[in-house]
């Protein structure tokens, strides 16, 4: 029994895993996935985002942590996006635990306010001119923002199917 | 708030944290200048991110194909088909012809500079936001490509190596605001060393700040590597001036320079591991 608990454990984890490596390389990999008026979707976040949704909080720690190390193979001098994914899973899977729901809005909204501080992070650090607040940061908010209910979708069944957690 | 302070997983994440942090430390002082965490991680990543960069590019040759063939069987199926050979041809073509710009570029550096030793590297990687002019190269030290290796595309300079690990590299490029170089004017040998800033990076510029009131700088002047730090071989490209402007800060004035290659459309590079004064 105990034996077919580690198994499907193992299979929910590999599938889990998977969607983010698959994630990491539509983001990171070039022309792979389309960027429409020059705005890119930063997929990794509303990925560990829903994913902390319906994992505990060591569980999306370590989730948030694989996709920050797949997003700094863009820049391997440094491990800042496993940090902040780190602490978003961690932050994240802890407020929907002890504060929020888990629904589908308040996924929107967690990953709203995570995307919208990131890209303004950015804006400020590399040149905050207004054209690219217009052309890019806000543009890439709302192009994020349209895959959170896939990822919400796929995270909510992929814990559905394996029943590691009871959805609200 | 005080239960997850208490938890197990806030103990984790803090020692994660310090550790990630740790690694960014530390990759200032290794030589490879990657992170342990990134080091191990890339191994596996990049050979994935290569695959992937290879679907992107015939992604890409089927869309257009799909395109043509759609437009054109409206008016003939039998023209259509022919047609999107045609356009099939026209990809395969314009990326044989690319790769033949590299090689001749490669082939032109060889013969001027017999001191070089250059590594045919493919990008794979670029961060979504343009990555402060950074992306990612699928060769590293296995091919002998260390930390500062110049990155060229023909005679034009591209950036150098910051980081890398035995199958993948970081190149930070002339529109990263760390990267100085030692340069000098091609029609007046003034000597002047370039940079950029975040305005001009986002319109893929970069600048030669301080010139002095007695500077001969004009727009179209070309600006080369002077090679005098070591980092970088003499006489490569680094681009023309399009425009002399007043610096907003200072009383100086700077020359703005578009670079001799469109960064953030190079798709094939060249890493030089080896050239007669390097690091002298």
């Amino acid at each position: 029994m105990k034996q077919k608990r580690d198994y499907t454990r193992l299979k929910h984890i590999t599938v889990a895993a998977g969607l983010i490596i698959l994630t990491a390389l539509l983001q990171t990999a070039g022309e792979l996935f389309p960027r429409p008026f020059g705005a890119s979707a930063f997929l990794l976040i509303p990925a560990v985002v829903c994913c902390a949704i319906v994992e505990n909080e060591t569980a999306a720690l370590l989730y948030g942590l694989l996709a920050g190390l797949l997003w700094d193979c863009g820049d391997l001098r440094f491990n800042m996006h496993a940090i902040f994914l780190c602490l978003i899973g961690c932050a994240v899977s802890a407020i929907i635990r002890r504060k929020m729901r888990n629904t589908l809005a308040v996924a929107v909204v967690l990953t709203a306010l995570v995307v919208l501080g990131y890209l303004l992070a950015d804006w400020l650090l590399t040149g905050h001119t207004v054209a690219k607040l217009l052309n890019f940061t806000l543009l890439s908010f709302v192009y994020t923002l349209v895959f959170t209910p896939l990822y919400y979708a796929i995270y909510a069944a992929i814990a559905g199917h394996w029943r590691v957690r009871n959805l609200a | 708030m005080k239960a997850f302070l208490k938890s197990a997983a806030f103990r984790v994440l803090a020692m994660v944290v310090v550790l990630l942090a740790l690694g960014s430390m530390l990759a200032g002082f290794m030589p490879s200048g990657a992170t342990p965490a990134n080091t191990v991680i890339s191994a596996a990543f990049s050979p994935l991110q290569s695959l992937a960069s290879t679907v992107a590019k015939k992604l890409d040759a089927f869309a257009l194909s799909f395109r043509s063939s759609a437009v054109l069987a409206e008016e003939n199926a039998k023209l259509a088909e022919e047609n999107a050979k045609l356009k099939e041809d026209l990809v395969g073509y314009a990326q044989a012809k690319e790769k033949i710009d590299l090689y001749e570029a490669f082939y032109e550096l060889k013969k001027q500079h017999e001191d070089y030793q250059p590594v045919p590297a493919a990008v794979v990687g670029r961060a979504p936001d343009g990555g402060y002019g950074v992306f990612t190269l699928n060769r590293g030290t296995a091919q002998g490509i260390k930390v500062g290796c110049p990155v060229v595309y023909g005679q034009n300079l591209v950036g150098k190596v910051s980081a890398c690990t035995a199958n993948s590299s970081t190149v930070i490029t002339l529109l990263n605001p760390e990267l100085n170089v030692g340069a000098y004017a091609l029609n007046s040998s003034e000597a002047l060393f370039t940079t950029t800033d975040n305005e001009l990076a986002a319109e893929g510029l970069c600048k030669a700040p301080g010139l002095t009131a007695n500077s001969t700088l004009a727009a179209n002047s070309t600006i080369c590597t002077s090679g005098v730090t070591g980092m970088f071989p003499r006489g490569l490209i680094i681009g023309t001036v399009t425009e002399i402007a007043n610096d907003p800060v200072n009383i100086s004035t700077y020359a703005v320079i578009a670079p001799g290659t469109i960064i953030s459309q190079v798709r094939d590079v060249l890493v030089i591991t080896a050239f007669d004064g390097m690091n002298e």
